[in-house]
Protein backbone atom coordinates (compact mmCIF):
# COMPACT_ATOMS: atom_id res chain seq x y z
CA UNK A 1 0.00 0.00 0.00
CA UNK A 2 1.46 3.35 -0.94
CA UNK A 3 1.39 6.27 1.31
CA UNK A 4 -0.12 8.34 -0.93
CA UNK A 5 -4.23 8.96 -1.64
CA UNK A 6 -3.59 9.41 -5.24
CA UNK A 7 -2.21 6.12 -5.83
CA UNK A 8 -4.47 3.79 -4.24
CA UNK A 9 -5.77 1.22 -7.24
CA UNK A 10 -9.18 0.68 -8.09
CA UNK A 11 -8.76 -3.07 -6.31
CA UNK A 12 -7.38 -1.53 -3.42
CA UNK A 13 -10.25 0.89 -3.05
CA UNK A 14 -13.03 -1.83 -3.37
CA UNK A 15 -11.39 -3.93 -0.97
CA UNK A 16 -11.43 -0.70 1.52
CA UNK A 17 -14.78 -0.44 1.15
CA UNK A 18 -15.59 -3.64 1.75
CA UNK A 19 -13.52 -3.96 4.68
CA UNK A 20 -14.71 -0.50 6.25
CA UNK A 21 -11.11 0.17 6.05
CA UNK A 22 -11.25 3.48 7.42
CA UNK A 23 -7.50 4.39 6.78
CA UNK A 24 -7.23 3.83 3.26
CA UNK A 25 -11.03 6.05 2.97
CA UNK A 26 -9.49 8.55 4.60
CA UNK A 27 -6.38 8.57 2.04
CA UNK A 28 -9.22 8.56 -0.34
CA UNK A 29 -11.22 11.13 1.08
CA UNK A 30 -8.16 13.58 1.45
CA UNK A 31 -6.91 13.01 -1.87
CA UNK A 32 -9.50 14.03 -3.70
CA UNK A 33 -12.14 15.76 -1.64
CA UNK A 34 -11.50 19.00 -2.83
CA UNK A 35 -11.32 18.56 -6.71
CA UNK A 36 -14.91 16.82 -6.12
CA UNK A 37 -16.40 19.60 -5.12
CA UNK A 38 -14.38 22.29 -7.32
CA UNK A 39 -16.12 19.68 -9.93
CA UNK A 40 -19.27 19.24 -8.16
CA UNK A 41 -19.59 23.05 -8.05
CA UNK A 42 -18.66 23.27 -11.43
CA UNK A 43 -22.19 21.82 -11.92
CA UNK A 44 -23.93 22.77 -8.90
CA UNK A 45 -22.81 26.68 -8.66
CA UNK A 46 -23.23 26.49 -4.81
CA UNK A 47 -21.21 26.23 -2.30
CA UNK A 48 -22.78 24.40 0.06
CA UNK A 49 -24.93 22.19 -2.12
CA UNK A 50 -21.49 21.01 -3.52
CA UNK A 51 -20.05 20.64 -0.05
CA UNK A 52 -23.39 18.41 0.34
CA UNK A 53 -22.76 16.32 -2.63
CA UNK A 54 -19.26 15.26 -2.21
CA UNK A 55 -19.93 14.42 1.72
CA UNK A 56 -22.89 12.67 0.58
CA UNK A 57 -21.14 10.78 -1.88
CA UNK A 58 -18.45 9.34 0.69
CA UNK A 59 -21.18 8.58 3.02
CA UNK A 60 -22.52 5.97 0.08
CA UNK A 61 -19.31 4.92 -0.16
CA UNK A 62 -18.55 4.21 3.59
CA UNK A 63 -22.50 2.72 4.04
CA UNK A 64 -22.98 1.06 1.11
CA UNK A 65 -19.40 -0.53 0.39
CA UNK A 66 -20.29 -3.77 0.28
CA UNK A 67 -22.13 -3.90 -2.63
CA UNK A 68 -19.87 -0.90 -4.67
CA UNK A 69 -16.79 -2.09 -6.96
CA UNK A 70 -15.05 0.77 -8.58
CA UNK A 71 -13.33 -0.10 -11.65
CA UNK A 72 -11.05 1.68 -14.03
CA UNK A 73 -9.43 4.69 -12.49
CA UNK A 74 -10.28 5.94 -9.14
CA UNK A 75 -10.26 9.38 -9.65
CA UNK A 76 -12.63 9.17 -12.87
CA UNK A 77 -15.07 6.65 -10.54
CA UNK A 78 -15.79 9.62 -8.67
CA UNK A 79 -16.06 12.45 -11.00
CA UNK A 80 -18.46 10.36 -12.86
CA UNK A 81 -20.37 9.33 -9.45
CA UNK A 82 -19.92 12.89 -7.91
CA UNK A 83 -21.52 14.50 -11.73
CA UNK A 84 -24.36 11.82 -11.34
CA UNK A 85 -25.02 13.13 -7.87
CA UNK A 86 -24.62 16.62 -8.93
CA UNK A 87 -27.20 15.87 -11.64
CA UNK A 88 -29.42 14.41 -10.06
CA UNK A 89 -29.19 16.76 -6.90
CA UNK A 90 -29.97 19.55 -9.80
CA UNK A 91 -32.94 17.68 -10.72
CA UNK A 92 -34.51 17.17 -6.95
CA UNK A 93 -34.47 20.78 -6.89
CA UNK A 94 -36.23 21.05 -10.30
CA UNK A 95 -33.11 23.46 -10.85
CA UNK A 96 -32.31 23.82 -14.48
CA UNK A 97 -29.32 21.46 -15.59
CA UNK A 98 -26.58 22.61 -18.23
CA UNK A 99 -26.27 20.94 -21.34
CA UNK A 100 -22.27 21.01 -20.05
CA UNK A 101 -23.44 18.62 -17.44
CA UNK A 102 -25.35 16.32 -19.18
CA UNK A 103 -22.56 15.91 -22.00
CA UNK A 104 -19.72 15.68 -20.08
CA UNK A 105 -21.92 12.91 -17.76
CA UNK A 106 -22.24 10.97 -21.29
CA UNK A 107 -18.77 11.29 -22.53
CA UNK A 108 -15.58 9.41 -21.00
CA UNK A 109 -13.38 11.29 -23.07
CA UNK A 110 -12.97 14.92 -21.26
CA UNK A 111 -12.36 12.98 -18.30
CA UNK A 112 -8.03 14.06 -18.48
CA UNK A 113 -8.87 17.62 -19.58
CA UNK A 114 -10.94 18.74 -16.68
CA UNK A 115 -8.48 16.44 -14.14
CA UNK A 116 -6.00 19.12 -15.20
CA UNK A 117 -8.44 22.04 -15.20
CA UNK A 118 -9.86 21.41 -12.01
CA UNK A 119 -6.31 20.75 -10.72
CA UNK A 120 -5.49 24.51 -12.06
CA UNK A 121 -8.38 25.72 -9.61
CA UNK A 122 -7.47 24.23 -6.62
CA UNK A 123 -3.90 26.11 -7.10
CA UNK A 124 -5.63 29.49 -7.95
CA UNK A 125 -7.53 28.78 -5.13
CA UNK A 126 -4.44 28.62 -2.60
CA UNK A 127 -2.20 31.00 -4.33
CA UNK A 128 -5.29 33.46 -4.09
CA UNK A 129 -4.49 33.53 -0.52
CA UNK A 130 -1.14 34.65 -1.14
CA UNK A 131 -2.11 37.88 -3.02
CA UNK A 132 -2.13 41.41 -1.17
CA UNK A 133 -5.08 42.47 0.15
CA UNK A 134 -6.09 44.61 -2.39
CA UNK A 135 -5.34 43.16 -4.87
CA UNK A 136 -7.20 39.88 -3.84
CA UNK A 137 -9.65 41.84 -3.14
CA UNK A 138 -10.11 43.11 -7.08
CA UNK A 139 -9.32 39.70 -8.29
CA UNK A 140 -11.85 38.02 -6.16
CA UNK A 141 -14.70 40.61 -7.09
CA UNK A 142 -13.76 40.39 -10.95
CA UNK A 143 -13.28 36.34 -11.16
CA UNK A 144 -15.43 34.80 -8.53
CA UNK A 145 -18.11 37.44 -8.73
CA UNK A 146 -17.84 38.43 -12.29
CA UNK A 147 -18.19 41.80 -12.01
CA UNK A 148 -16.59 44.34 -15.49
CA UNK A 149 -13.58 46.20 -14.54
CA UNK A 150 -15.70 48.84 -14.73
CA UNK A 151 -18.35 48.16 -11.99
CA UNK A 152 -15.13 47.15 -9.82
CA UNK A 153 -13.88 50.59 -10.44
CA UNK A 154 -17.63 51.70 -9.12
CA UNK A 155 -17.83 50.02 -6.26
CA UNK A 156 -14.40 50.75 -4.84
CA UNK A 157 -14.54 54.18 -6.03
CA UNK A 158 -11.07 53.60 -7.96
CA UNK A 159 -9.80 54.56 -11.38
CA UNK A 160 -10.79 51.82 -13.91
CA UNK A 161 -6.55 52.14 -14.56
CA UNK A 162 -5.84 50.84 -11.25
CA UNK A 163 -8.48 47.74 -11.44
CA UNK A 164 -6.69 47.20 -14.99
CA UNK A 165 -3.11 47.67 -12.75
CA UNK A 166 -4.29 45.02 -9.93
CA UNK A 167 -5.73 42.62 -12.01
CA UNK A 168 -2.42 42.66 -14.15
CA UNK A 169 -0.35 42.11 -10.50
CA UNK A 170 -2.73 39.07 -9.43
CA UNK A 171 -2.01 37.43 -12.74
CA UNK A 172 1.34 37.76 -12.68
CA UNK A 173 1.48 36.88 -9.02
CA UNK A 174 -0.27 33.71 -10.35
CA UNK A 175 1.38 32.60 -13.21
CA UNK A 176 4.71 33.03 -11.62
CA UNK A 177 3.89 31.00 -8.66
CA UNK A 178 1.88 28.11 -10.45
CA UNK A 179 3.15 24.77 -9.79
CA UNK A 180 5.97 26.51 -8.52
CA UNK A 181 7.23 28.20 -11.51
CA UNK A 182 6.61 25.34 -13.69
CA UNK A 183 5.07 26.21 -17.13
CA UNK A 184 1.59 25.59 -17.73
CA UNK A 185 0.12 22.48 -19.65
CA UNK B 1 4.61 47.46 -23.75
CA UNK B 2 6.60 46.22 -20.33
CA UNK B 3 5.28 42.94 -18.74
CA UNK B 4 2.64 44.84 -16.62
CA UNK B 5 1.11 46.78 -19.68
CA UNK B 6 1.16 43.87 -21.67
CA UNK B 7 -0.89 41.60 -18.73
CA UNK B 8 -3.15 44.74 -18.74
CA UNK B 9 -3.71 44.69 -22.53
CA UNK B 10 -4.65 40.76 -22.21
CA UNK B 11 -7.11 41.83 -19.50
CA UNK B 12 -8.29 44.53 -21.25
CA UNK B 13 -8.93 41.90 -24.72
CA UNK B 14 -10.30 39.44 -22.62
CA UNK B 15 -12.87 41.35 -20.94
CA UNK B 16 -14.05 43.35 -23.79
CA UNK B 17 -14.05 40.80 -26.69
CA UNK B 18 -16.67 42.39 -28.65
CA UNK B 19 -14.31 45.54 -29.12
CA UNK B 20 -13.00 44.96 -32.81
CA UNK B 21 -10.36 47.78 -32.14
CA UNK B 22 -8.98 45.42 -29.27
CA UNK B 23 -9.39 42.08 -30.78
CA UNK B 24 -7.39 43.59 -33.97
CA UNK B 25 -4.65 45.35 -31.93
CA UNK B 26 -4.50 41.55 -29.69
CA UNK B 27 -4.78 39.31 -33.11
CA UNK B 28 -1.38 41.50 -34.15
CA UNK B 29 0.39 41.20 -31.43
CA UNK B 30 0.18 37.74 -31.54
CA UNK B 31 1.09 37.16 -35.00
CA UNK B 32 4.62 39.27 -33.79
CA UNK B 33 5.71 36.53 -31.95
CA UNK B 34 5.48 32.33 -30.56
CA UNK B 35 6.47 33.72 -27.52
CA UNK B 36 3.66 36.14 -27.46
CA UNK B 37 1.06 33.43 -28.56
CA UNK B 38 2.32 31.18 -25.36
CA UNK B 39 1.90 34.17 -22.65
CA UNK B 40 -1.52 34.84 -24.41
CA UNK B 41 -2.80 30.94 -24.12
CA UNK B 42 -1.28 30.82 -20.40
CA UNK B 43 -2.80 33.73 -18.94
CA UNK B 44 -6.00 33.13 -20.81
CA UNK B 45 -5.78 29.71 -19.40
CA UNK B 46 -5.57 30.97 -15.48
CA UNK B 47 -7.82 33.90 -16.33
CA UNK B 48 -10.65 31.90 -17.29
CA UNK B 49 -10.10 28.47 -14.49
CA UNK B 50 -10.32 31.55 -11.65
CA UNK B 51 -13.91 32.46 -13.28
CA UNK B 52 -15.62 29.07 -12.20
CA UNK B 53 -13.70 29.14 -8.72
CA UNK B 54 -16.16 28.86 -5.86
CA UNK B 55 -16.15 31.89 -3.40
CA UNK B 56 -15.48 29.75 -0.39
CA UNK B 57 -12.42 27.33 -0.30
CA UNK B 58 -13.03 23.72 0.75
CA UNK B 59 -11.66 22.59 4.17
CA UNK B 60 -9.97 18.98 3.47
CA UNK B 61 -9.97 18.86 7.29
CA UNK B 62 -12.85 20.09 8.40
CA UNK B 63 -15.25 17.81 5.71
CA UNK B 64 -13.33 14.97 6.81
CA UNK B 65 -14.06 15.42 10.70
CA UNK B 66 -17.79 16.31 9.37
CA UNK B 67 -17.62 12.72 7.71
CA UNK B 68 -16.33 11.53 10.25
CA UNK B 69 -18.48 12.03 12.92
CA UNK B 70 -21.25 11.71 9.96
CA UNK B 71 -20.60 7.49 8.95
CA UNK B 72 -20.38 6.87 13.04
CA UNK B 73 -23.32 7.02 15.24
CA UNK B 74 -23.34 10.14 16.77
CA UNK B 75 -24.51 9.20 20.07
CA UNK B 76 -21.74 9.04 22.79
CA UNK B 77 -20.52 5.74 23.58
CA UNK B 78 -20.13 5.73 27.13
CA UNK B 79 -16.73 4.07 27.96
CA UNK B 80 -15.84 2.61 31.50
CA UNK B 81 -13.78 5.53 33.20
CA UNK B 82 -10.76 4.60 30.46
CA UNK B 83 -8.06 6.28 32.61
CA UNK B 84 -9.02 3.22 34.62
CA UNK B 85 -7.35 1.33 31.78
CA UNK B 86 -4.40 3.30 31.05
CA UNK B 87 -3.74 3.16 35.10
CA UNK B 88 -4.29 -0.47 35.10
CA UNK B 89 -1.80 -0.72 32.10
CA UNK B 90 1.26 2.07 33.78
CA UNK B 91 0.32 -0.83 37.13
CA UNK B 92 1.59 -3.49 34.62
CA UNK B 93 4.57 -1.57 33.12
CA UNK B 94 5.44 -0.71 36.67
CA UNK B 95 5.76 -3.73 37.55
CA UNK B 96 8.07 -4.28 34.75
CA UNK B 97 9.87 -1.20 35.06
CA UNK B 98 10.26 -1.06 39.28
CA UNK B 99 9.81 1.33 42.05
CA UNK B 100 12.21 3.80 40.56
CA UNK B 101 9.45 4.69 37.93
CA UNK B 102 7.10 5.05 40.17
CA UNK B 103 8.85 7.34 42.15
CA UNK B 104 9.29 9.67 39.65
CA UNK B 105 6.66 9.92 37.86
CA UNK B 106 3.90 8.89 39.65
CA UNK B 107 1.65 12.17 38.74
CA UNK B 108 2.16 11.86 34.95
CA UNK B 109 -0.12 13.09 32.39
CA UNK B 110 -2.24 10.83 30.77
CA UNK B 111 -2.93 11.48 27.62
CA UNK B 112 -6.30 10.12 25.97
CA UNK B 113 -7.52 11.01 22.21
CA UNK B 114 -10.70 9.66 20.64
CA UNK B 115 -10.79 7.02 17.95
CA UNK B 116 -11.08 8.38 14.47
CA UNK B 117 -15.08 8.15 14.40
CA UNK B 118 -16.30 8.02 17.72
CA UNK B 119 -18.10 10.66 19.99
CA UNK B 120 -16.35 9.71 23.29
CA UNK B 121 -17.38 10.20 27.17
CA UNK B 122 -14.83 9.91 29.64
CA UNK B 123 -15.55 10.25 33.72
CA UNK B 124 -12.41 12.15 35.55
CA UNK B 125 -11.72 11.01 39.24
CA UNK B 126 -13.35 14.69 40.78
CA UNK B 127 -17.13 13.13 38.99
CA UNK B 128 -16.50 15.69 36.17
CA UNK B 129 -17.47 14.09 32.38
CA UNK B 130 -15.99 15.26 29.30
CA UNK B 131 -17.49 14.25 26.23
CA UNK B 132 -14.90 14.17 22.95
CA UNK B 133 -15.62 14.59 19.55
CA UNK B 134 -13.94 12.23 17.23
CA UNK B 135 -9.80 12.45 17.28
CA UNK B 136 -9.92 15.00 19.81
CA UNK B 137 -6.88 14.56 22.14
CA UNK B 138 -6.72 15.88 26.22
CA UNK B 139 -4.37 15.28 28.77
CA UNK B 140 -4.67 15.57 32.57
CA UNK B 141 -2.14 14.35 35.66
CA UNK B 142 -3.27 11.31 36.81
CA UNK B 143 -3.85 12.47 40.68
CA UNK B 144 -6.38 15.19 39.70
CA UNK B 145 -5.08 17.20 42.47
CA UNK B 146 -5.22 20.43 40.54
CA UNK B 147 -8.25 20.66 38.45
CA UNK B 148 -6.74 20.92 35.28
CA UNK B 149 -7.01 19.82 31.96
CA UNK B 150 -5.64 20.58 28.26
CA UNK B 151 -7.20 20.22 25.34
CA UNK B 152 -4.76 19.37 22.64
CA UNK B 153 -6.68 19.42 19.92
CA UNK B 154 -10.59 19.01 18.34
CA UNK B 155 -13.42 19.78 20.42
CA UNK B 156 -14.51 18.63 23.69
CA UNK B 157 -17.39 19.67 26.30
CA UNK B 158 -17.34 19.82 29.77
CA UNK B 159 -19.98 19.00 32.72
CA UNK B 160 -18.06 20.01 35.55
CA UNK B 161 -18.87 19.41 39.11
CA UNK B 162 -19.46 21.93 41.89
CA UNK B 163 -16.64 22.46 43.66
CA UNK B 164 -16.14 25.81 45.47
CA UNK B 165 -12.76 24.71 46.93
CA UNK B 166 -11.13 23.79 43.97
CA UNK B 167 -11.44 25.57 40.09
CA UNK B 168 -12.06 23.59 37.47
CA UNK B 169 -9.13 24.59 34.41
CA UNK B 170 -9.29 23.90 31.00
CA UNK B 171 -6.15 25.36 28.83
CA UNK B 172 -6.37 25.04 25.28
CA UNK B 173 -3.86 26.28 23.21
CA UNK B 174 -2.74 30.08 24.72
CA UNK B 175 -6.17 30.48 26.68
CA UNK B 176 -7.19 29.20 29.96
CA UNK B 177 -10.81 28.83 30.69
CA UNK B 178 -11.58 29.25 34.65
CA UNK B 179 -14.70 27.49 36.06
CA UNK B 180 -16.13 26.40 39.41
CA UNK B 181 -18.90 23.96 38.30
CA UNK B 182 -20.53 24.24 34.82
CA UNK B 183 -21.04 23.36 31.58
CA UNK B 184 -19.27 23.84 28.29
CA UNK B 185 -17.91 23.40 25.21
CA UNK B 186 -14.00 24.22 23.56
CA UNK B 187 -12.86 23.26 20.34
CA UNK B 188 -9.67 24.38 19.05
CA UNK B 189 -8.93 24.39 14.72
CA UNK B 190 -6.28 25.89 12.72
CA UNK B 191 -6.90 29.28 13.53
CA UNK B 192 -9.30 29.79 16.51
CA UNK B 193 -9.84 28.75 19.95
CA UNK B 194 -13.60 28.67 20.35
CA UNK B 195 -15.42 28.21 24.37
CA UNK B 196 -19.58 28.51 24.50
CA UNK B 197 -21.20 28.40 28.01
CA UNK B 198 -24.25 25.88 28.22
CA UNK B 199 -24.41 26.41 31.67
CA UNK B 200 -23.37 28.73 34.26
CA UNK B 201 -20.52 30.76 33.89
CA UNK B 202 -17.03 30.70 33.35
CA UNK B 203 -13.89 32.96 32.89
CA UNK B 204 -12.03 33.08 29.65
CA UNK B 205 -8.21 33.90 29.97
CA UNK B 206 -6.03 34.69 26.72
CA UNK B 207 -2.91 36.99 25.85
CA UNK B 208 -3.31 38.76 29.38
CA UNK B 209 -7.37 39.49 28.91
CA UNK B 210 -10.51 38.46 30.17
CA UNK B 211 -13.25 37.96 29.91
CA UNK B 212 -16.48 36.32 32.10
CA UNK B 213 -19.20 34.18 29.64
CA UNK B 214 -22.76 33.58 30.92
CA UNK B 215 -25.21 30.83 29.59
CA UNK B 216 -27.90 32.42 27.32
CA UNK B 217 -27.21 35.63 25.16
CA UNK B 218 -23.47 36.10 24.18
CA UNK B 219 -22.45 32.55 25.28
CA UNK B 220 -19.50 32.62 22.81
CA UNK B 221 -16.13 33.83 22.65
CA UNK B 222 -13.49 33.24 20.05
CA UNK B 223 -9.46 33.65 20.42
CA UNK B 224 -7.47 33.95 17.58
CA UNK B 225 -4.30 31.66 17.98
CA UNK B 226 -2.12 33.63 16.35
CA UNK B 227 -2.64 37.58 17.83
CA UNK B 228 -4.98 36.43 20.64
CA UNK B 229 -7.60 38.77 19.52
CA UNK B 230 -10.61 37.96 21.39
CA UNK B 231 -14.15 38.02 19.81
CA UNK B 232 -17.64 37.32 21.57
CA UNK B 233 -20.65 37.96 19.06
CA UNK B 234 -24.46 37.94 20.22
CA UNK B 235 -26.39 35.38 20.13
CA UNK B 236 -27.07 31.97 21.56
CA UNK B 237 -24.73 29.62 20.49
CA UNK B 238 -26.11 26.22 22.98
CA UNK B 239 -27.36 24.48 20.08
CA UNK B 240 -23.79 24.32 19.16
CA UNK B 241 -23.37 21.83 22.08
CA UNK B 242 -26.24 19.49 20.99
CA UNK B 243 -23.53 17.02 19.61
CA UNK B 244 -22.93 16.24 23.43
CA UNK B 245 -25.85 17.62 24.95
CA UNK B 246 -28.61 15.99 22.70
CA UNK B 247 -30.69 19.16 23.60
CA UNK B 248 -31.80 21.80 20.64
CA UNK B 249 -33.57 24.95 21.74
CA UNK B 250 -34.94 27.50 18.88
CA UNK B 251 -36.47 30.72 19.98
CA UNK B 252 -38.61 32.54 17.46
CA UNK B 253 -36.45 31.06 14.94
CA UNK B 254 -37.18 30.84 10.76
CA UNK B 255 -38.46 27.85 10.20
CA UNK B 256 -35.91 27.09 7.36
CA UNK B 257 -33.00 27.31 9.70
CA UNK B 258 -34.42 25.10 12.39
CA UNK B 259 -34.85 22.47 9.69
CA UNK B 260 -31.12 23.04 8.62
CA UNK B 261 -29.88 22.47 12.31
CA UNK B 262 -32.07 19.54 13.12
CA UNK B 263 -31.22 18.15 9.80
CA UNK B 264 -27.41 18.73 10.57
CA UNK B 265 -27.63 17.16 14.38
CA UNK B 266 -29.81 13.88 12.76
CA UNK B 267 -27.29 13.73 9.78
CA UNK B 268 -30.33 13.66 7.49
CA UNK B 269 -30.99 15.21 4.08
CA UNK B 270 -32.24 18.92 4.89
CA UNK B 271 -36.23 18.61 5.52
CA UNK B 272 -38.43 20.06 3.29
CA UNK B 273 -40.51 22.84 4.35
CA UNK B 274 -43.63 24.27 1.96
CA UNK B 275 -42.71 27.37 0.12
CA UNK B 276 -44.95 29.75 2.36
CA UNK B 277 -43.80 27.96 5.65
CA UNK B 278 -40.19 28.92 5.43
CA UNK B 279 -40.04 32.41 7.00
CA UNK B 280 -42.39 31.31 9.80
CA UNK B 281 -40.66 31.93 12.82
CA UNK B 282 -41.27 29.14 16.07
CA UNK B 283 -39.95 28.22 19.38
CA UNK B 284 -39.12 24.73 20.02
CA UNK B 285 -37.81 22.99 22.63
CA UNK B 286 -35.80 19.14 21.70
CA UNK B 287 -34.32 17.22 24.31
CA UNK B 288 -32.74 13.44 23.90
CA UNK B 289 -35.36 13.60 21.58
CA UNK B 290 -35.40 10.28 18.61
CA UNK B 291 -34.66 11.27 15.44
CA UNK B 292 -38.34 10.82 13.92
CA UNK B 293 -40.30 12.07 17.13
CA UNK B 294 -37.83 15.30 16.55
CA UNK B 295 -39.22 15.28 12.75
CA UNK B 296 -42.57 14.93 13.51
CA UNK B 297 -42.54 17.50 16.59
CA UNK B 298 -40.64 20.13 14.42
CA UNK B 299 -44.17 19.13 11.58
CA UNK B 300 -46.28 19.50 14.30
CA UNK B 301 -44.73 22.84 15.87
CA UNK B 302 -44.61 24.06 11.97
CA UNK B 303 -48.11 23.28 10.98
CA UNK B 304 -47.53 21.53 8.01
CA UNK B 305 -48.02 17.55 7.45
Amino acid sequence: MTQDGYHISAEEATDALRGLNADVFRKIYTAYSEELFLLAYRWVKDNDLAKEVVQSLFVHLWEKGQQITITGNVRHYLYRAVTNRSINELKRRSRNVSEEALQWQADDASLHEITDHLLLQKEIMRLVQGLAPRCREIFLLSRFEGLEPVQIAERLGITLNTVYFQLAMALKYLRTHLLDGKKLQ
Amino acid sequence: MNKNDVTEFVIDCLTDPGNRDKQAALNQWLQESEENRHLYAELKQLWEAAADVPPVPFNVQEGWQELSEQIIPSAPVKHLFPWKIVAAAAVLLLLVAGGWWWQTSRDGWITYTTPAYYVDSIGLPDGSRIYMKAGSSLAYRKSFKEREVRLLKGEAYFDVVQDPQRQFLVIADKSTVKVLGTAFNVRIDSAYTEVIVFEGKVSLHSGGKKLVLNSGDGNLATVNRKDDEMKHPEGNYSNKCAWATNELVFENEEAEYVAKVISAHYHISIINIAEDLRHKRITLRLHNTPRDEAINIFGAVLGQE
